[in-house]
């Protein structure tokens, strides 16, 4: 229960800042700039989620549990900290580009109406995600669990997270097989109600071959992000677009750079401790690690 | 020995996560741009016209700004534009001088457009970016965060010389466009 209530807060830590930092940075943009302004972040929780779904494909037929803690460090390349802003009002020439979510500066365009601005960016090249995972094992097949219920982060917005992966080996049934081969499937969702909903889904392929303790691994995966998104702009009457003069409320949906990647690691076996490391090259390159307690 | 590992292993996984996290002064800040403009109204038929615009406060006049105002810790420039509401007549000319006071009349900067034709800055033409020095600079800055959780206030004057084109009267509808930075907590 304890460790529960830790994991919780620690959910709820990482959720509340990024949240209210996300949405004051949002209230400033039109929708057409909204979306590439926020773009890099939905391809960074589509990356974390696809991400640490294996460590093996050793898949035990027998009847096997595991509990990890997935933890990752995604790195943002500089192409995607700016984005050159489009206007839909007429006179403004998108002649710089401006911070997006991890950029740095929020550019000022000047025009007939006056300056139109961009927010400025949390200036990051790196963000770590980590969350608990469970799963289970029987007859080659691996069932993950990821799953938060949900937890208030502000007023009328609760954040929620479910994620469901099933593994199969296919070298079972291939005899004499040099390498374990397996392939997987995986299904994510984060939710904050009223504000935001993002879909993964990812397909990947994995091979690994366990040496003593040690077991190298591989694969190749295809994955897809969407995210749709709910936000208010803050009117500024001073500001040069007249639809960023009034609050409004504005929809938005986004699909992530994340589609395919290639990932590298080694697990290690110590009883029934399993640590694992893996780097990944795909959109957002991320150094991912695992500890699982496998029973 | 197992629950040992066990909750050693989650320990040091959970402070990892926290440290990263804890450590990201990015999620505590908001750098805010904030734009406000101000309007001359320049008129008369001498050789020179010249007037000022409304004092513009940013505590009374700029809703960014008192929104966020006790979360202010800096303020500073950006950038500043002039660009031309209306002109009459269209093919008036001249040095068109834009100037920035502050609220008790102290010039913080004078930017001169040596032989420049108002209309050209017009929609839908672009308006004309203030390349304003260092010093420009800093007189602004310090005027902003003399004043920064009370207000600063501006006023600008554009005067219009040595003209010619067109007859008398003349009519200038100018604006100076600014951009300020607001490096506010959260």
């Amino acid at each position: 229960m304890k460790k529960t209530l830790l994991l919780l807060t620690l959910f709820i830590f990482i959720a509340k800042p990024g949240f209210s930092q996300i949405e004051d940075r949002l209230a400033q943009l039109a929708q057409n700039n909204a979306e590439n302004y926020i773009r890099p972040f939905a391809t960074s929780l589509g990356t974390a989620m696809n991400s640490n779904g294996y460590y093996s494909a050793d898949i035990s037929t027998m009847i096997s549990f595991s509990v990890s803690f997935r933890g990752m460090y995604i790195l943002i390349p500089e192409s995607q900290k700016t984005f050159t802003p489009t206007f839909d009002v007429a006179g403004y020439q998108s002649n710089k580009e401006s911070a997006t979510i991890y950029g740095d500066k929020g550019a000022a365009y000047a025009g007939p109406n006056g300056y139109i601005v961009m927010p400025p960016g949390i200036n990051r090249s790196g963000i770590p995600v980590g969350y608990p995972q469970i799963g289970a094992s029987f007859m080659g097949t691996e069932v993950i669990l990821r799953y938060l219920p949900k937890v208030k982060i502000a007023d009328n917005n609760d954040l929620s997270i479910f994620g469901l992966g099933v593994a199969h080996s296919i070298s079972q049934y291939i005899p004499l097989f040099p390498l374990d081969l397996a392939v997987q499937l995986l299904y994510n969702n984060i939710e904050i109600t009223g504000v935001m909903k993002l879909n993964n889904i990812a397909f990947n392929a994995h091979a690994s071959k366990t040496i003593g303790l040690l077991t190298p691994y591989i694969g190749l995966q295809y994955e897809n992000t969407s995210l749709d998104l709910n936000y208010t702009i803050k009117g500024e009457p001073q500001s040069g677009d007249p639809n960023l003069r009034t609050d409004q409320n504005i929809s938005a949906s986004v699909t992530g750079d994340n589609h395919f990647r290639a990932t590298v690691g080694a697990s290690l076996k110590l009883a029934v401790i399993v640590l694992n490391a893996d780097f990944s090259l795909g959109s957002q390159p991320v150094a991912a690690g695992g500890l699982t307690f496998a029973f | 020995m197992k629950k040992y590992l066990i909750r050693t292993g989650t320990s040091v996984f959970l402070l990892f996560l926290m440290l990263t996290w804890n450590g990201c002064d990015s999620f505590n800040s908001l750098p805010l741009n904030i734009p406000f403009t101000l309007n001359v109204h320049v008129t008369g038929s001498d050789n020179t016209i010249s007037n000022s615009s409304p004092l513009y406060c940013l505590n009374t006049d700029s809703q960014t700004y008192t929104e966020y105002r006790d979360k202010i810790n800096s303020l500073h420039f950006v950038e500043a534009a002039y660009r031309t509401k209306n002109v009459f007549p269209q093919e008036l000319s001249g040095n068109i001088t834009v100037a920035l006071q502050d609220g008790d009349g102290n010039s913080l900067f004078s930017y001169t457009i040596q032989g420049a034709n108002p209309a050209d800055y017009m929609a839908p033409n672009s308006p004309y970016i203030l390349q304003l020095t260092q010093q420009q600079i800093d007189f602004i800055n310090t005027h902003l965060n003399s004043l920064l959780n009370s207000g600063a206030c501006f006023t600008a004057v554009i005067t219009v010389d040595n003209i010619s084109g067109g007859n008398p009267p003349y009519s200038v509808d100018g604006a100076i466009d600014m951009v300020i930075e607001a490096d506010t907590d959260l």
